[in-house]
């Protein structure tokens, strides 16, 4: 089966983007299909700036630098006029908006935040 | 009509607040409406915060609304176990006796007929060919 995780909040908005990561690490796990679409605010979570302190106990900017170690991966994006993007350590890739809708057929299951 | 051995084998995924959304009434609708098909339902499983519909006590906003309730009575009507992420139901207080006790408590708050269920169950039944999963967020 092929998943796709969306997180489309933005840092510390809610607590899901750390569960569906939880949920795409165990995917993986066994040995299915994971990738992440960061879409909107959440592409906040690749900034480096990011402050562990202000954010809730829940880190998804941590789970993210751990996915590729499950597998998990690409992470994708659809733009990448962001500075915070251009800085971030984590590999991305940048979809064009016009292949989204292609893109999104592809898969079995999609988890949005 | 009758189940082939190729029909899709379905696991529906809920996420939804039992309080504030329709997942649960909308999952319970499909699960009903699978059954009169002869799907084959494999499992109920909760997670994010759907997981609070496990807890005891939760009060229905009207008698006709019994969301537990309701799916108690569709599981042991069509046999399909109710699974609960036990970490996420965790997260939000909602505790098993065993856990409960481990944890010096006086008792869980874990409503019978509710399995604990880990990720992993969730997972390894989604990588079975032929699997489906459909969700209900809300």
């Amino acid at each position: 089966m092929r998943h796709l995780i969306v997180l489309q909040k933005e840092p510390g908005a809610s607590e899901n983007a750390a569960e569906l990561l939880e949920l795409g690490m165990a995917m993986a796990s066994f040995d299915q299909n994971v990738e992440v679409w960061l879409r909107g605010a959440a592409q906040l979570w690749l900034s480096p700036q990011l402050r562990e302190d202000r954010l809730p106990r829940f880190n998804a900017a941590r789970l993210l630098h751990a996915l590729p170690f499950y597998d998990v991966g690409p992470i994708w994006i659809t733009s990448r006029d962001t500075e915070d993007v251009i800085h971030s350590q984590l590999a991305v890739e940048v979809v064009e908006a016009n292949e989204l809708a292609d893109r999104l057929g592809l898969y079995d299951a999609i988890h949005w935040e | 009509m009758s189940r082939t051995d190729d029909a899709p084998r379905l696991t529906v995924l809920v996420t939804g607040d039992p309080w504030t959304s329709r997942a649960h009434a909308s999952a319970q609708r499909f699960v009903e409406a699978a059954a009169t098909l002869n799907a084959a339902i494999e499992q109920v499983f909760f997670y994010q915060n759907a997981v609070l519909i496990a807890a005891v006590g939760i009060r229905a906003r009207t008698p006709s609304e019994n969301l537990a309730a309701r799916w108690l009575e569709l599981s042991d009507r069509l046999h399909v176990p109710l699974r609960v992420c036990q970490s996420a139901a965790m997260r939000r207080g909602v505790i098993s006796d065993s856990e409960a006790d481990v944890r010096h408590l006086p008792r869980g708050n874990w409503q019978r007929g509710f399995e604990e269920a880990s990720l992993a169950d969730l997972s390894e039944a989604c990588a079975r060919p032929n699997t489906k999963l459909i969700q209900f967020r809300g």
